[in-house]
């Protein structure tokens, strides 16, 4: 219940994913919401016991009912006779649609043009952090699962006892790493770096999600702060794995979702062999607490849209319409004012139609000219506002500033065939943007409704500013290594660079 | 006497074997062998051999034996999902100028396929678990062509679909004996550079249309 009102059930690992996968997430969550709000008393009343509060609660409540939580029997498992319950209702359902999910956008992204293609992630970080290297995600795929042993060693009662929880991890990484290095080994998808031939799936990936998931299906009843943490730390896992150039973005999807799955597996086994021994008998349900204030962690993906920026340069280089993604989260004091930051990324790729190369020389060589996106990141902090409107509706703004960051493109020249053979490369770089970091500042409001007690969705709308400077500089040469060497800077222009963007988000509100 | 036997009464006691539950949902795992047909070139492109004369040529993938494993999540007694991974273990044809260029000695034509899919599926079921049942399902895959023929060249697979039709029939409550028919459709661009069987072929984008006809055995880990 949320304040004597009827919430709706979200996949809890659905809404964990989203850093990866949100806007699947927001259309599987309307479909939850329309089918749930519709019939919810049919769960209760095969769930609740009179005198207790209400086991329909959000996934991501603290105090949800230990029958969510059964494993294995329960994977698929209904408490009511099945006529009373529609499909996108049933356990089975909400244990696979994330999975799922994961798997069929993966396997969207498989080619290397068009929407969504895998390229995109790869092109992000080839403009903004080409030398990024960091090896963390070699720990944090198993932290999840390590952590739920230890809670469990240390005497925080899970759902299985020691020993069976220890056998059905073991078992489902065992699932997972027959399932993924037969397919590595079968499909010899070549990995973005070029390393070898082994990408496709990401077994990083999907040993943090089926980490993630145990975590989930031992401690989540306990506090959804478990689930949280193990979905974010696979998720990070995943998203380092396409940062360090090791991974496609379909590696990381398909791996993600065969990992949850190969957990499940697990429990689905654990239960034929061994029945309900080494079970812990399921918590009590505890009686809800007050709502507490607003402070949330929200998620973005929006469309973006250049105001003024690039257009200044005589309209040789035209930002088109982009996109914007990213992370914010406050902290509230009261219902009504907090303190946060935010982290987003945007990206426009460039029109260089009307762009001609003034050295002959490069105009002989060149099949076309291939301009790279134009990036900025900003790291913001400032007040954050809420307004309460009604028990589900919120009205959100912020007036944030701090760093922001333009990525350094190049202007690359696509060589003909024929100079090709003669370079080696089939694509030299021309010219060099180099923006400096400034101060820029944001201000945004959005409306919020929640669709569970801990999960909202937003609708947001911003306006960010701010004004780099750039140095360009043309290409001179090429060092012994064929690496290209860039002359002195040649101009310093400084752009007012503004957009707009809208989108929608998915909050985890933490009160 | 007793080695012999002990196989039968796993398999019997398997087959009698209460699932863990009778109701409508349940958890599928389903190996199976098949055999895959594709209905159309790979590949198909002309050379200019010498003034006025073109020789023609074809690259074909022959039917070829499938195995491979899917995992289906009925959600219902009628709707669900399923995963599908399968490798295609067989060979390719290259036709130019009427002879096949793999039978020559000296030939590297071994060409693999896998598939990898993410369906939807609807099913029809009189009685649960006592009789037969047809389904079908629609969704995405991706193919991918590999093994040697395909080493000195960019075998470039863009994204597909997949239809499916079949029926099964129930063995016991947790056994089954599955069919399916399936085709994949999917674009082929195959980019061969200095081959030493074919030299440099620039083939154009295909649609392809493979068809695989497959058994499997319905494995159900866990009844609604």
């Amino acid at each position: 219940m949320l304040n004597g009102k009827e919430v709706t059930e979200v996949p809890r690992s659905l809404a964990a994913i989203l850093p990866l996968l949100l806007p699947l997430f927001l259309a599987q969550t309307a479909v939850a919401q329309t089918s749930e709000s519709s019939q919810p008393e049919l769960l209760q009343s095969s769930l609740a016991v009179p005198g207790e509060p209400s086991p329909v609660l959000s996934v991501f409540d603290p105090y949800a009912t230990a029958a969510l939580f059964q494993p294995s029997s329960a994977f698929l498992t209904q408490t009511v006779p099945e006529e009373e319950v529609k499909w996108y209702q049933s356990t089975g359902f909400k244990r696979t649609i994330a999975p799922a999910t994961l798997i069929t956008i993966g396997l969207f992204t498989f080619k290397d043009e068009g929407f969504l293609n895998r390229q995109e992630v790869r092109d992000w970080r080839e403009t903004f952090i080409p030398e990024f290297e960091d090896h963390t995600d070699d720990y944090t795929q198993f932290t999840s699962g390590l952590l739920a042993l230890g809670l469990n060693a240390f005497g925080v009662k899970g759902t299985s006892k020691f020993w069976r929880a220890t056998v059905t991890y073991a078992g489902g990484l065992g699932i997972m790493m027959v399932t993924i290095h037969s397919i590595k080994e079968l499909t010899e998808v070549k990995r973005p770096d070029g390393s070898s031939n082994n990408s496709f799936p990401s077994g990083h990936t999907a040993a943090s999600f089926a980490s993630a998931r145990f975590l989930d299906r031992e401690y989540g009843h306990v506090s959804y702060l478990y689930s949280l943490a193990g979905y974010t730390m696979a998720a990070y896992t995943g998203v380092m794995r396409q940062l360090n150039n090791r991974h496609w973005e379909t590696d990381v999807l398909v791996g993600a979702g065969i990992g949850m799955l190969s957990t499940d597996l697990a429990y689905v086994l654990m239960d034929n062999i061994f029945g309900d021994k080494g079970k812990n008998p399921p918590r009590e349900p505890k009686p809800e607490g007050p709502r507490g204030n607003p402070s949330f962690l929200d998620y973005r993906l929006g469309y973006a849209r250049q105001v003024s920026g690039l257009e200044d340069r005589g309209e040789l280089f035209t930002a088109e319409n982009g996109w914007q993604m990213g992370i914010e989260g406050a902290f509230f004091f009261n219902d009504y004012i907090g303190v946060g930051g935010e982290l987003s990324v945007t990206g426009f790729p460039i029109d260089d139609s009307n762009f001609i190369p003034e050295d002959p020389v490069v105009i002989e060589v060149t099949e076309e000219i291939n301009t790279q996106p134009f990036g900025n990141e900003s790291l913001f902090i400032g007040p954050f506002f809420h307004l309460p409107l009604g028990e589900r509706f919120g009205l959100n703004g912020k007036l944030t500033g701090g760093w922001s960051n333009g990525a350094q493109a190049t202007i690359n020249a696509q060589l003909k065939p024929e100079y090709q053979e003669e370079f080696g490369v089939a694509e030299v770089p021309i010219a060099v943007f180099d923006p400096k970091d400034t101060f820029g500042f944001a201000a945004g409001v959005a409306i919020r409704a929640m669709v569970s007690k801990r999960i909202g969705i937003r609708l947001f709308g911003e306006y960010n500013y701010s004004s780099p400077d750039y140095q360009i500089s043309s290409l001179v040469s090429f060092d012994q290594e064929g690496n290209p060497e860039f002359g002195p800077v040649e101009e310093v222009v400084n752009v007012d660079f503004s957009y707009m963007a809208a989108g929608l988000s998915v909050s985890a509100v933490l009160w | 006497m007793g080695k012999r036997i002990w196989p039968l009464a796993v398999l019997l006691t398997l087959l009698s074997a209460e699932p863990l539950t009778g109701q409508a949902a349940s958890l599928d795992f389903v190996p199976f062998v098949g055999v895959m047909v594709p209905t159309s070139d790979l590949a198909r492109t002309s050379f200019v051999t010498s003034p006025g004369d073109t020789t023609r040529l074809a690259i074909r993938q022959n039917i070829s034996v499938q195995m491979g494993a899917r995992l289906v999540a009925w959600w219902s007694k009628s709707v669900g999902w399923e995963a599908n991974f399968a490798y295609t273990l067989g060979s390719a044809k290259a036709e130019a100028g009427g002879s096949d260029l793999c039978e020559q000695s000296d030939a590297k034509c071994g060409a693999n396929v896998w598939y990898i899919s993410s369906k939807i599926m609807f099913r029809y079921a009189p009685e649960e678990y006592t009789g037969w049942s047809l389904f079908g399902g629609v969704g995405l895959a991706v193919a991918g062509h590999v093994g040697d023929f395909w080493e000195a060249s960019q075998a470039q697979t863009d994204l597909g679909g997949v239809l499916n039709v079949g029926g099964s029939y129930d063995l016991s409550k947790r056994f089954a004996i599955r069919v399916d028919l399936e085709d994949y459709i999917y674009q082929f661009k195959a980019t061969i550079e200095n081959d030493p069987l074919l030299g440099t072929v620039q083939a154009s984008s295909k649609w392809q249309n493979d068809l695989v006809l497959s058994a499997g055995l319905v494995i159900r880990l866990s009844g609604v």
